[in-house]
């Protein structure tokens, strides 16, 4: 039988921070979210692409030579690419010595993938791990979701799934028959501004949110909901007090996951070809540990309950 | 009197003993001035009991102190941190490099023009009667050779005693020297007289006799020492100390120790004696929790000791043991970089029975490590399916904070890669580690750990060149084809270039390596008999089950067990260069073997020789991947190796055994390797222990793990070493903890021999380079042992922080 396919992007062996023990994380490609700060750009569109990291690059050439689209140029001796004439065909991946060029995107059915994620059982067993899905948004791709969670299933493997929940209310049941943990992002409360910072509104999240808890799609110890701090942008007391106000009125108490702004993906814009859509905000900074402090103690006062280590 | 500590005191207690240690390091002649009057005064008289007299005259005579503060006492040297020198095994070293020493790269030691002019007027006497002098007017010019070139190197043994060693600790406690005089008696009275080797037995017997009188008598001098001091002293408390070191340095290690204060200071004669006879590396203090317990327990129950004073003598005995020091040739200095001795505490593991042995000892002796921290002792903890979770929580704790200190074995592997080589189960169950990795059976081995060093990768070097060497370094500069006649260090293989099918390059790499092996074999049996006859090791003798009985020395196959393990270096370079040509030549075809001979006999230069390396590196599996592909060829060159060097016996009786690491050898033969089918540019580091090549191994631990897993470890009683990489933010809360248990636990299910870690970032390390003055106490783990940062040479300061960095995903 002919399996579906799925785009992913990465396939992380030994993740120990999306979900309890030793996992392999598997990574989604396509989100319908565009949030400024995104630290996986290369996961936000549903096809294949090809990035140039420029400092591996020793201007050989070879791929200027073998582009069929013309899309890389040799400009005054230095290497020139261009993202709108590439079709992504992977050539000049295949030729470049120096992994400066990376064919970001494969389609894969979901043996593929377990085959991988079943080569770590041992440390799952012992440490309590398992598979975790993310992205990218796992639910743009709700078939291939769905089919990869129930056959880890098949194998006892214990499933994680983070995931923006941006997605329609009916999926959702389907899912999370074959989901034992659970991380949804909450990004800001204010509906407008949600949009300024995500490219959507945040309406049907939290719908969805209250959703899987009401109807009782996952437990209270297996659900965290994480809130990106971005200093300047989303952690003013107003948006923190609006999510905790929204947290208490939930069926049960949930825990949440602050997750600090970091930079580690700024270099992927440039391999992408795109701007860091955050860089105009100069008012942005990466929080040091007392800014964290405070944002945790100001939320603990409110009566969230804070895991974070 | 019972001894009673508290947390304050201790911790300023051993503030003042570590500023005793932690300071530059010497070179002390008077040792080496007193050995060659003894050897003067006793010209003529058998080997043996010239060893015996030398040592005494040592014990006798050597300046002695006892420092402030100090419990335990007893002296390598009349200063507190310096090297004493060792003329018996090599002299030339000695004289023509001594001057460098206190300016060289790396293990410095200071040495006056006074001491220098000294040296040089009494050590001519030792010019060709050295150990090394004899070694080198027997060995063929195919090893000579062979080791010009970097194919393999005799180091350790040729420039002093075996070492590697760990004495029977449980009977000393037990019997004290004087009960074990005893049996030496009793042997010399009961020898057969028709016994063709009755003159031998005799003159061994009395050598022992001579030591262990030696032994007694320096113990006593420091008795006598501690008592002056004592009458001088105006602190009270001291006073009493005093005295109290006084009596017990009276009874051991003369006799039966009767507490745990005694049965450490008898320990410690043992190993300082022992260090003093013979300056052979990594001799070692055997399952100190397991024979210490009786006296803890007993003082315990009495109501003399609590585990804080307990926590105090143990904490001023590991100080104790970084006042031993080696003095390095330059070559070793390469080698061996750090000035570590091996000298491992073994914790834990299975008793004889095969129980868990973990007690409260176990606990404390980690608990000092954490409050002292010096380079010296080292710990082994041996693991095993039946240890507590509650341990392993500990244990995983003290990682976090110490993690450069502890190594982790296996006892799943290792007892049964014991066993494969004649071991009884339950001597098995009993093993103890030494040196780096090395698993030996306390008070009953001469494992010959570390005799000789093969270079792998210059073994495959050979295969593709036909049996010449196509890199030299001649100690300040590479030379990419030298071009004289005296090349041919292999055999002829044939040309690379017709090579058909991978099996052809596999064949020539299998008969060089067996070649090699057979030169490394033929060099160190030469030195095994050299120091049999001339530098016999009584006191090694006095504490080795089977000496005694055999009425043979421990250099001449007395101990029950007897190997000899030269370990091999490079493994994953070569593995990672064979599956390159594997995959590319013969699979794909995309690369031919002429191409490539062109590009390595350039060594890459050029643009298309670039664009080859990067093709090697990036476009075929390296180990460290969880890819059956590369990790198969790795089981079957370790297996090759294995292969090889087992053939052979050794001339005490016993037989060769592989083992796996390279210290920091993977820099120094590097540099004597030329460029290799895995990418590698000539000159480079090979890859460091077993661990993956540097910047290979992408997939994280788990997978790299799994690559090490198909290593038959069970075929390496002396083992390899393996670092992880992993940092220490992964284990700084209680989930965190867990799930590092639980990686422990997947360590043993995986059958990992050895594993130990390196967590210091990469910006630490730089800034150490920068103000070393600042990071005298930084401490990383260098191979199967720790160094000071601050003292090793930029070279491999560089390649630490190369291998830091690769380590923070």
């Amino acid at each position: 039988m002919q399996q579906i396919k799925g785009l992913i992007f990465n396939v992380q062996r030994y993740s120990i921070h999306d979900g309890p023990g030793i996992r392999t994380l598997v990574f989604i490609k396509g989100c319908p979210l565009r949030c400024l700060w995104c630290c996986n750009p290369e996961g936000q569109l549903a096809r294949p692409e090809v990035m140039y990291f420029r400092n591996y690059c020793t201007r050989c050439r070879k791929c200027v030579e073998v582009c069929p689209a013309g899309a890389i140029k040799l400009r005054n001796g230095d290497v020139v690419f261009d993202k709108n004439l590439c079709n992504s065909c992977g050539t000049c991946v295949e030729v470049c010595p120096n992994n400066a060029r990376k064919l970001v995107g494969m389609y894969v059915t979901v043996d593929d993938i377990l085959k991988e994620v079943l080569k770590d059982m041992k440390f799952y067993a012992r440490s309590g791990g398992g598979l975790t899905v993310g992205g990218g948004e796992p639910f743009s791709q709700h078939e291939f979701l769905k089919e990869l969670l129930w056959k880890a299933k098949e194998y006892s493997i214990h499933t994680a799934v983070e995931t923006s929940l941006y997605t329609s209310t009916n999926l959702i049941s389907g899912v999370m028959k074959h989901v034992d943990y659970l991380f949804v992002d909450i990004k800001h409360i204010d509906p407008v501004k949600h949009m300024k910072l995500t490219g959507v509104s945040n309406e049907l999240i939290l719908n969805n949110i209250r959703y899987v808890i009401e109807e009782g799609l996952i437990g209270p110890k297996d659900f965290v909901i994480r809130i990106p701090i971005i200093p300047n942008v989303n952690d003013d007391h107003e948006n923190l007090k609006g999510i905790s106000e929204f947290i208490s009125s939930l069926k049960y108490e949930v825990s949440v996951e602050l997750l600090p702004y970091h930079e580690l993906g700024k270099h992927k814009y440039e391999a992408l070809g795109r701007d860091y859509p955050l860089s105009s905000l100069t008012s942005v900074f990466i929080p040091p540990k007392e800014h964290m402090i405070k944002v945790i103690e100001f939320l603990t006062s409110l009566g969230v309950r804070i895991v974070n280590t | 009197m019972s001894f009673k500590g508290d947390k304050d005191s201790r911790a300023l207690r051993i503030k003042l003993l570590k500023s005793h240690v932690l300071i530059d390091r010497e070179i002390d002649v008077n040792r080496a001035l007193l050995v060659t009057e003894s050897y003067r005064e006793t010209e003529g008289e058998p080997p043996p009991i010239r060893r015996a007299k030398a040592l005494r005259k040592v014990l006798s005579e050597m300046p002695i102190h006892i420092l402030d503060g100090e419990l335990i006492v007893g002296n390598q040297s009349h200063k507190p941190r310096a090297g004493p020198l060792f003329p018996e095994w090599q002299v030339d070293k000695i004289l023509n490099e001594m001057h460098s020493w206190p300016t060289r790269p790396g293990d410095k030691f200071k040495i006056t023009d006074e001491e220098m002019q000294l040296l040089r007027k009494t050590l001519s006497y030792w010019k060709g009667k050295t150990v090394m002098d004899r070694v080198l007017t027997l060995l063929p010019d195919t090893c000579k050779r062979a080791m010009k070139y970097g194919v393999f190197s005799v180091y350790n043994y040729i420039t002093s005693g075996h070492g590697h060693f760990v004495p029977d600790f449980e009977k000393v406690l037990k019997l004290g020297l004087n009960g074990i005089k005893d049996e030496v008696i009793n042997a010399l009275n009961n020898i057969d007289e028709t016994d063709p080797y009755y003159y031998d037995k005799v003159i061994f017997y009395k050598s022992l006799l001579i030591t262990a009188d030696a032994v007694i008598h320096f113990a006593k001098r420091y008795a006598s020492l501690a008592r002056e001091l004592a009458v001088k002293e105006m602190n009270l408390r001291r006073k009493m100390e005093l005295e109290r070191v006084a009596e017990i340095c009276d009874n051991v290690p003369a006799n039966p120790a009767r507490n745990f204060w005694e049965a450490l200071q008898s320990v410690w004669f043992i190993l300082l004696t022992a260090q003093i006879e013979q300056n052979g590396l990594a001799v070692a203090l055997g399952r100190f929790d397991q024979y210490m317990y009786p006296y803890y327990i007993n003082d315990v129950n009495k109501g003399l000791l609590d585990d804080e004073s307990a926590l105090e003598l143990i904490e001023a005995f590991y100080i104790k043991t970084n006042v031993i020091n080696k003095v390095y040739d330059n070559e070793g200095a390469v080698i061996n970089a750090g000035p570590a001795l091996g000298q491992v505490i073994t914790l834990g593991g299975v008793t004889r029975d095969g129980e868990d042995a973990v007690n409260e000892l176990t606990y404390l002796c980690l608990k000092a490590d954490a409050e002292v921290g010096l380079m010296q002792p080292d710990f082994a903890i041996r693991l095993h399916p039946k240890i507590s979770e509650e341990f392993l929580v500990f244990l995983t704790k003290h990682i976090a904070k110490n993690p450069s200190k502890v190594k982790l074995f296996n006892d799943m592997a290792v007892i049964p890669a014991l066993i494969n080589v004649g071991v009884t189960l339950e001597d098995a169950r009993d093993y103890a580690l030494l040196g780096c990795s090395e698993a030996i059976i306390p008070g009953k081995t001469c494992s010959g750990g570390n005799f000789g060093q093969i270079n792998l990768a210059k073994c495959l070097e050979l295969a593709l060149n036909e049996g010449r060497v196509m890199w030299y370094y001649d100690g300040k500069e590479f030379h990419l084809h030298p071009n004289n006649a005296d090349v041919i260090v292999g055999l002829p293989t044939g040309n690379p270039e017709e090579f058909k099918t991978y099996y052809d390059l596999w064949d020539a790499f299998r008969s060089q390596l067996s070649y090699a092996v057979k030169l490394l074999v033929t060099t160190v049996n030469i030195i095994d008999r050299v120091q049999a006859e001339l530098t016999p090791h009584p006191l090694f003798s006095l504490v080795t089950e089977g000496c005694i009985e055999s009425g043979l020395d421990f250099t001449n196959g007395g101990a029950l067990y007897n190997f000899t393990a030269p370990i091999a270096i490079g493994p994953i370079t070569v593995s990672d260069s064979l599956a390159a040509i594997k995959y590319l030549v013969f699979d794909k075809e995309e690369i031919t073997m002429k191409e490539l001979m062109k590009q390595l006999r350039n060594n890459f230069e050029g643009g298309d020789g670039e664009y080859l390396r990067l093709r090697l590196i990036h476009e075929s599996p390296k180990f460290g991947n969880d890819n059956r592909y590369v990790d198969e060829i790795a089981s079957q060159v370790i297996r090759a190796y294995v292969d090889e060097i087992s053939r052979y016996e050794n001339p005490r009786g016993g037989r060769f055994v592989a083992s796996v690491y390279s210290l920091t050898g993977n820099v120094s033969y590097g540099w004597r390797t030329g460029p290799t089918p895995d990418g590698r540019k000539g000159g480079e580091p090979l890859n460091d222990n077993i661990s993956p090549t540097i910047g290979r191994d992408l997939k994280g631990p788990t997978a790299v793990i799994k690559s090490l897993s198909r290593i038959d470890s069970q075929l390496l009683p002396q083992g390899y070493i393996f670092n992880l990489k992993f940092s220490p933010s992964m284990i700084n809360d209680d989930t965190k903890v867990m799930r590092f248990v639980s990686f422990i636990r997947s360590l043993l299910d995986f059958g990992i021999f050895h594993t130990q870690f390196n967590i210091i970032s990469a910006d630490t390390l730089r800034e150490a380079q920068k103000h070393p003055e600042r990071y005298r106490g930084l401490l990383v783990r260098v191979a199967g042992y720790c160094a000071y940062f601050v003292e090793l040479s930029k070279e491999v300061q560089d390649h630490i922080i190369a291998r830091t960095e690769h380590e923070n995903v």
